[in-house]
């Protein structure tokens, strides 16, 4: 297969207006899920209506329930009207409805593999289409290995055309441990190649996850701060005030520490530590998360009872609304010792950030839903303003947060207005609401349009969910030796009293988001 | 996140007193409260000599996407310079609610001005002290281009982008304008450039394919057809082949020019007048053609008579909110740079 976009073009040196993808064919294993319907239709629906996808797509539903082609554009359309961000226009659906099929398979049966590859021949034959296949696994991922290897035996792992392109979208989690992920990248890799590969962590489309790295490299004034000399310690709180909505069994197999902190806490920390990539390209950009990932300080046995907490929420309030705890939760054991909660200490040893503590937390039915990154600066070497200045004058705070009030905020010290030096804290914030007006498109929807592109800069590598699985496997293991009792937390609260320990010992405190 | 839009006039009133009210009345309005000002940006629209146009509607379209300061510059000429020298004034401010208890957040404004008697031809004094400094400020030039000895000076130290609109009236007029701002670091954008910015795009998506490649960055001829009324369009395209491609001019002539390619050949281009856009590019057994027409852009690449590739993208359609909204995310392109210095400054055109 030739990679066309490898070959040196010219015009697209410095060209502003964006590459849009080349006609293809999109085929979505698990296409009757939730997950196609809330995400995976209202993405391909907005990138149309906004003129993102070329004239020329199909999409082909690949699932267990049974639908026909009529039936299956009905369900889109019905997903698209709940959960699109723009409304429905009837015209631009029928033209994705047009090039819309539905196979009733079960994904081990390898005769609906050769019919899938049937149906995409006719496809191309009919419509005179180059053979670009996207094949998107929204499915659960003990179907992974099935349907890889399924696609292999028909041939479907690489495209009939020389210039064309097959590339495998694979949905988190990304294994259930280091050993699953490892297998699993395994099972894959004898099928497809790692570039075809695109593994989705939707919070790497999220606008302002984006900007951290445009914030941090594309200003002047930030990066040569942006080391140990400078920064005392860094915060990064992923707070939810839901509790497991009903996905009981899920979530009591994964856990906190799975669920946010292998995926989405670790992208976080490298996206917020990384140095600088040559070039915002995805090898680029990956190799140095990845070094990031490395230089994370294994945790000893010692490490994670003193530098991790887990704990579960115990009953409490929520917006006034009392709601039970875990263990009371449907579906949950009452005997069950996955953490809902997780507090955790890191350094990363490398020449940047040598003795900087990075303290991460996440936690269900917490007070409030808040995503952010605090990054606290070292006080004035010199306090000449102390005979008169306000005592409780906090050190600087860099803020960047995520959702759900996207934006910036730098904490400083300024004079209160009188006859003599008084100091008070304040606020600069930047809001996205209030400076940008445009509508941000949905993360799925940049996501899925970087995966027809051919751009996996967005995406991770086989090495960055192995790396995460690393450090994660240790703190599973060294919670599996330890036999004492989880620490619960009241529903409503910022956590345990042993999270505030843990960052107190360093002679810090979580801040209040 | 609720907002409302607050609406003043204030005919006769001098300049220094326009800036006065800009400052104190949405406080007023608010009972005193000062908002936290939002404006990332200042957009001028000089509209002198357009009629018939409710430029405060289209403004607020503008502002409600680019959180601005939008000041729509209107110069009537014909009165007595020494006695009434004055703005009629309208000014509109849409103020943002956040939460109770925070300060609301003054998102945008929006400022016609009528300039009359000596401001008619002294605006920018005016328009300058309106500026908010420090942030990009763009001047959407939408009448006729300025007289020779346009004060260029004076503008450039206010506006930091003149945006013009070529398709209107060509390149040519706006040569010394061009020539003028680039020196004192005003860069010049074109809405007609960033519309054609769908060809651009699909002949890169076009280069993509070896064949396409090969007839777009190799041609041995290209015959462009071209509606003569928006000649800039295909001078605009050829002179960014020409600064991509690392080609030469060697001749001009209405109908035809003669470029250079980089191994020292000759590629003839000829260029007749047609209602539909289209470049048609040769390369040996292969023809590439691309034709603008319904609001698509349609190529084919062609090998004698068996078609090997069909690609259609929709064509940017003229639209002035929308041109000027995505024009401000984008801000200058260099590429327009080069492109005119690779052909059209010296055209002579």
């Amino acid at each position: 297969m030739i990679d066309t976009q490898s070959l040196s073009n010219p015009l697209r040196e410095g060209l502003v207006e964006s590459r849009r993808p080349q006609p293809f064919t999109m085929i979505i294993f698990g296409a009757a899920g939730d997950l196609a319907h809330r995400k995976l239709f209202p993405a391909l629906y907005n990138l149309m209506v906004d003129h993102w996808l070329p004239h020329q797509i199909n999409v082909i539903g690949f699932s267990r329930q049974p639908f026909d082609d009529e039936a299956f554009r009905h369900e889109v359309e019905q997903s698209i009207r709940q959960f699109s961000r723009q409304p429905l226009d009837p015209q631009i659906f029928q033209q994705l409805a047009a090039g819309m099929h539905y196979l009733t398979a079960n994904f081990n049966d390898p005769e609906a593999y050769a019919r899938l590859r049937d149906l995409l021949n006719s496809i191309r034959q009919e419509q005179h289409l180059p053979g670009n296949y996207l094949f998107y696994l929204a499915t659960p991922p003990s179907f992974y290995p099935v349907i890889a290897e399924q696609l292999g035996a028909v041939g479907l792992n690489a495209s009939p055309d020389p210039q064309g392109w097959v590339r495998l979208i694979v949905e988190k989690p990304f294994g259930h441990d280091l050993d699953s992920a490892l297998e699993l990248n395994g099972q894959l890799h004898q099928v497809f190649k790692e570039t075809q590969i695109f593994r989705i962590d939707h919070y790497l489309g999220k606008e302002t996850v984006q900007n951290i790295l445009v914030f941090r490299f594309a200003n002047g004034i930030f990066e040569p701060l942006w080391n140990r000399q400078y920064i005392d310690h860094v915060q990064i709180t992923v707070a939810e005030s839901l509790g497991i909505e009903g996905r009981g069994t899920y979530y009591d197999n994964a856990g906190a520490l799975r669920d946010i902190v292998q995926n989405h806490m670790m992208q976080l920390l490298a996206m917020i530590a990384m140095e600088p990539p040559v070039a915002f390209e995805a090898d680029a950009v990956r190799d140095e998360k990845v070094k990031v990932l490395r230089a994370i300080r294994p945790l000893s046995t010692r490490d994670i009872a003193m530098h991790t907490v887990r704990a579960q929420y115990d009953e409490g309030y929520i917006e006034g609304q009392k709601v039970p705890g875990f263990l009371d939760e449907p579906d949950i054991p009452s005997d069950s010792r996955t953490e809902t909660y997780i507090a955790m200490r890191l350094l990363i040893d490398n020449w940047r950030w040598a003795g900087v503590p990075f303290y991460l937390r996440t936690g269900k039915r917490l007070a409030k839903r808040a995503t952010e990154i605090a990054i606290q600066f070292k006080r004035a070497p010199h306090r000449f303003f102390s005979q008169t200045a306000t005592p409780d004058l906090e050190p600087n705070l860099l803020t960047l947060k995520i959702q759900p009030d996207e934006g910036i905020a730098l904490r400083f010290g300024a004079k209160v207005p009188g006859p003599i030096v008084r100091i008070r804290t304040v606020n600069m914030d930047f809001l996205y609401g209030t400076s940008f007006a445009d509508q941000a498109p949905e993360a799925y929807e940049r996501l899925l349009l970087d995966a027809m592109i051919g751009d996996s800069t967005l995406f991770t590598r086989k090495d960055e969910v192995e790396s995460a699985w690393a450090l994660v496997n240790s703190i599973l293991r060294g919670w599996a030796r330890s036999k004492g009792a989880i620490p619960s937390y009241e529903a409503g609260t910022w956590g345990p009293s042993e999270a505030d320990e843990l960052i107190a010992r360093d002679g810090f405190h979580w801040r209040r988001p | 996140m609720e907002s409302e839009t607050l609406h003043w006039e204030h005919p006769n009133i001098k300049g220094p007193e326009l800036l006065r009210l800009l400052r104190t009345e949405v406080p007023q309005a608010l009972g005193g409260i000062v908002p936290v000002t939002a404006t990332v940006l200042t957009l001028g629209l000089y509209v002198k000599g357009i009629p018939e146009t409710d430029w405060m509607e289209l403004a607020e379209k503008i502002s409600h996407v680019h959180p601005s300061r939008v000041l729509i510059i209107n110069p009537v000429t014909g009165t007595a310079e020494d006695t009434t020298t004055h703005v009629d004034a309208q000014i509109s401010a849409t103020v943002t609610y956040r939460r109770r208890g925070e300060p609301p957040t003054l998102f945008s404004e929006c400022v016609q001005m009528n300039l009359r008697g000596g401001l008619a031809n002294h605006w920018i004094d005016v328009v300058q002290s309106l500026i908010k400094s420090d942030l990009p400020a763009y001047l959407l030039w939408l009448g006729a281009p300025p007289l020779p000895g346009f004060r260029w000076d004076l503008l450039s130290t206010g506006f930091t982008h003149l945006v013009i609109d070529s398709e209107q009236i060509g390149l040519g007029p706006w040569k010394s304008a061009i020539l003028a701002g680039k020196p004192l670091g005003m860069a010049v954008d074109d809405l007609y450039w960033q519309r054609l910015g769908s060809w651009r795009a699909h002949w890169a998506t076009l280069a993509d394919y070896p064949e396409g490649l090969s007839a777009i960055t190799n041609p041995d001829k290209i015959v462009i057809g071209w509606p003569s009324s928006h000649s800039s369009g295909w001078r605009l395209l050829l002179g960014w082949l020409i600064d991509r491609l690392k080609w030469t001019v060697s001749d001009i002539e209405p109908n035809y020019l003669s470029i250079i390619n980089d191994y020292g050949q000759t590629i003839p281009v000829e260029i007749h007048e047609a209602n539909d856009p289209s470049f048609t590019f040769h390369h040996d057994a292969y023809i590439l053609s691309s034709q603008s027409s319904h609001k698509e852009l349609h190529s084919r690449i062609m090998k004698e008579t068996e078609e090997l590739y069909t690609m259609t993208d929709p064509c940017y359609q003229a639209d002035p909110v929308n041109d000027i909204v995505k024009l401000l995310n984008r801000g200058h392109d260099q590429l327009f740079d080069f492109a005119l210095a690779s052909l059209i400054m010296n055209d002579r055109d």
